[in-house]
């Protein structure tokens, strides 16, 4: 590869496909810089998520649903505080008793109808002996900063985390906290449960830490966790990119964080995997076991695990889409996000430099390949290439590396597709080139064949010029039949003029060059040239044309098309006996319309299907190129027209141009002058 | 003495009229025509010392025009101008039973030559 790459760089040509590579590249690692690519990347992160399945839920953690049952049962939402003042009475039983009880239900006021129901429920928040958190809101805004209660924010100081002298660098910053009403905000412990959500409208990431009056607090997650593990905020340490908490009864706990404070949630699957009970279940249950019943299974599985109440129910428009679930209710991520950090199984992130590193050398890889190698070579060993990335980033990211896939992708895509249409367009370039060199060769060869019939079209008029000119040269002749005998010669000498007009126009160098022209007198000229050659055949020409206004076409191209064809005709004719070609231009549907018929043998099928192909040929080895229909195809494709043949086995062929008519004032002029 | 008459057949106008005004100059009443079919049709409709004619015109060669007088009238004298390097086609003017030839490019002298050679007795 190395010589080849050597080899390369002494072609111009390479070396610009290497600047547009190299460009390219640059662009898409600015790109990735500036975070073009991370919508991509995180549609790639949910089909991985996808592609590696779900997983098993730790049993540590449950949660009960407010779930339609419930709704069904108590009536639309919010219920009477009442209710979860039951609930929280029974689960206060040692029987059932969970080692932290997490809300996601906020109580931020007082329901005034039924101060009763607050007061049962203060009541067995105050009873409940275990850690009890309640959650509340962060608002971002200065405008509702004045409205801050100060008493409420006392207890809120608890839970700030130690200042350690370091903490993540750009964490979410928030200016007002809606606490629950005063008597839960002084009773049980606080958390907030504000999820974050990616610009697409999904949430893969948990806010585990916020910035307030520059105290930086807890989520409800993280400290379900942390009193779970016999841990308070007070033991946490904060880094740049790291949580720390020394000692748990699970030892060291070492939680990566963003510069934002949150971190990626390693979704175990949708709702249905986690274990959950209905709100209403959970009431009926206990309400047979309070009548003497055994104590039933859902109520005994709670007993020292983390248990989260909240809703579930479709209705209830807490819904977040994960990248299991469009309705993931967000009770289930907070589950997931606390089984991330219980289980330590996290997912980080690559740092950028892994991704830039990775665009560069496969974005070079590609480049390298793109130049050395064929487009029919190099795009499979690239397609390989990539997929081998792909499969090792999705096995990297089910052991929770998150490489990414979206950048490097883009940029092999942008950097091949680069090289690739350049390579394209200089290919198209050349061929155009190697195609008017190919019309031209063409237009070479039938000279060769014209300059017969030319020579003795020439010999026949300078003959008749010879005989006139000796007729007046001799001595005595009469004065008045001198006179008569030279304004003769004139017409023969216009005539001449005429073939020579007829040959350059012709030969004319190729030059694609359209210009406004009388096809009548383009189809005569050329006719001039063949007609001897077509009477020496015993073919009579029919010749039926109009004046055609407003045609643009490269003259000395059309000639050869036309030409082209009557040759064509002539050898179709070679064994008939009656030999006639008739060339009629008129007028079609706007636009012109040349046919060149003869009376011939017609176009055997097989070669019918492959007549404008180049090579394609019924003549003897060594009579004709092959290259003639396929020419004269390109010219007239080249012109906007298009041909056609209608043909009949042993009846002959017509061939049929078309030509676009040009409307445009300043070409009527340009004929006119 | 009557005058002789002569179609002359030549689809190039500057030789045919020269060739006519010049028999025509010379004592020979002279009739043209502009193709192998006008020739035939000429022949057909008169009578004629000589038929003389090119051999490459529109509509009708000169071999086949020579073919159908023949047909007609095999002891017709024809003279064939050809100047035509295929000798296939100087061949079956022959066999065809053509009287003469004549070689494009020709002189005066040289149809001069061919004229007595037709009209021996004429004084050309």
């Amino acid at each position: 590869m190395f010589d080849g790459v050597l080899r390369a760089f002494k072609d111009k040509r390479r070396v610009l496909e290497l600047v547009i590579g190299l460009v390219l590249l640059a662009a898409s690692i600015l790109a990735d810089t500036r975070g073009l690519f991370t919508a991509f990347e995180n549609l790639f992160l949910d089909i991985r998520f996808q592609v590696r399945g779900e997983r098993a839920f730790p049993e540590d953690i449950r949660f009960i649903g407010i779930d339609e049952a419930s709704l069904d049962v108590f009536g639309r939402w919010p219920w009477s505080r009442d209710k979860h003042a039951i609930l929280l009475g029974i689960l206060r039983n040692e029987q059932f008793r969970p080692a932290v009880l997490g809300y996601d239900l906020l109580f931020e006021s007082r329901d005034q109808n039924k101060l009763e129901g607050d007061d049962n429920l203060v009541h067995q928040v105050k009873s409940f002996p275990n850690p009890l958190i309640m959650p509340y809101f962060f608002e971002k805004g200065t405008a509702m900063a004045y409205e801050r209660n100060e008493k409420k924010e006392e207890y809120l100081l608890k839970y700030a985390i130690p200042e350690s002298g370091s903490r993540p660098s750009r964490l979410e910053e928030a200016h007002k906290a809606s606490l629950p009403f005063i008597e839960l905000t002084e009773l049980s412990h606080l958390a907030f449960v504000n999820a974050p959500t990616d610009p697409d409208g999904r949430t893969r990431r948990a806010q585990l830490l916020v910035k307030y009056r520059d105290r930086v607090y807890p989520s409800l997650d993280f400290l379900c966790v942390l009193y779970f593990l016999g841990a308070t905020p007070a033991d946490v340490e904060l880094s740049k990119n790291e949580i720390l908490v020394r000692k748990t009864r699970k030892g060291e706990l070492r939680i990566p964080v963003s510069p934002e404070g949150d971190m990626l949630i390693n979704y175990y699957g949708d709702s249905v995997g986690i274990p959950s009970n209905s709100y209403v279940h959970m009431l009926t249950e206990s309400r047979a076991w309070m009548e003497g019943g055994s104590a039933p299974e859902g109520l005994q599985n709670l007993k020292d695990k983390i248990v989260l109440i909240g809703v579930s129910a479709l209705g209830l428009e807490d819904r977040r889409v994960t990248p299991f679930h469009q309705y993931e209710p967000g009770i289930s991520i907070h589950a997931q996000a606390i089984a991330t950090i219980l289980e330590q199984n996290y997912l980080v992130h690559a740092p950028r430099a892994v991704s830039f590193t990775i665009i560069a050398v496969l974005g070079l890889l590609t480049i390298a390949c793109a130049m050395v190698l064929k487009i029919g070579r190099s795009l499979p060993l690239i397609a390989g290439v990539l997929c081998a990335y792909l499969a090792a980033s999705q096995a990297l990211f089910n052991t929770g590396i998150w490489v990414d896939i979206a950048g490097p992708a883009l940029a092999i895509l942008l950097v091949f597709a680069g090289i690739s249409s350049f390579r394209y367009f200089t290919a198209l370039e050349e061929l155009k080139r190697t195609q008017d060199q190919l019309i031209h060769s063409a237009k070479m060869a039938s000279l060769g064949q014209l300059s017969a019939g030319i020579a003795h079209e020439f010999r026949n008029i300078l003959h008749a010029i010879g005989l006139h000119v000796e007729y007046c040269a001799r001595p005595g002749t009469d004065p008045e039949k001198i006179t008569k005998n030279l304004a003769r010669v004139k017409p023969i000498i216009d005539n001449a003029n005429a073939v020579l007009n007829g040959l350059l126009t012709f030969a004319r160098k190729n030059e694609s060059n359209k210009t406004p022209g009388n096809l009548k007198k383009t189809v005569e000229d050329t006719l001039l040239l063949v007609e001897k050659e077509l009477m020496s055949h015993q073919i009579i020409v029919e010749t039926e044309l109009v004046d055609i206004p407003q045609t643009s076409y490269d003259a000395g191209q059309l000639s050869q098309v036309i030409m082209n064809l009557m040759n064509n005709a002539r050898d179709a004719l070679k064994d008939e006996a009656e030999k006639k070609v008739t060339l009629k231009l008129s007028l079609h549907n706007g636009q012109a319309r040349l046919d060149i018929g003869d009376n011939g043998s017609g176009i055997p099928p097989k070669v019918l299907k492959h007549l404008f192909e180049p090579f394609v040929t019924s003549k003897p080895a060594g009579k004709g190129t092959g290259l003639g229909l396929s020419v004269c195809h390109g010219i007239i494709r080249n012109h906007g027209g298009d041909i056609k043949v209608t043909t009949a086995q042993g009846k002959g062929t017509t061939w049929h141009i078309y030509l676009p008519m040009t409307r445009r004032q300043e070409d009527t002029e340009k004929l006119a002058a | 003495m009557k005058a002789k008459k002569i179609l002359v057949v030549d689809d190039d106008p500057g030789v045919r009229e020269f060739v006519a005004d010049w028999l025509e100059e010379h004592g020979f009443d002279v009739e043209t025509a502009e193709d192998g079919e006008d020739g035939f049709e000429k022949f057909k409709n008169g009578i004629y010392d000589l038929v003389m004619s090119d051999m490459i015109m529109p509509k009708m060669i000169g071999n086949e025009m020579l073919r159908r007088i023949k047909e007609v009238k095999p002891e017709q004298m024809v003279v064939m101008l050809t100047g035509v390097k295929e000798d296939s086609m100087v061949a079956r003017a022959k066999a065809l039973g053509c009287h003469f030839y004549l070689n494009k490019p020709f002189r005066l002298e040289d149809l001069t030559r061919q004229i007595k050679e037709c009209f021996p007795e004429e004084d050309v």
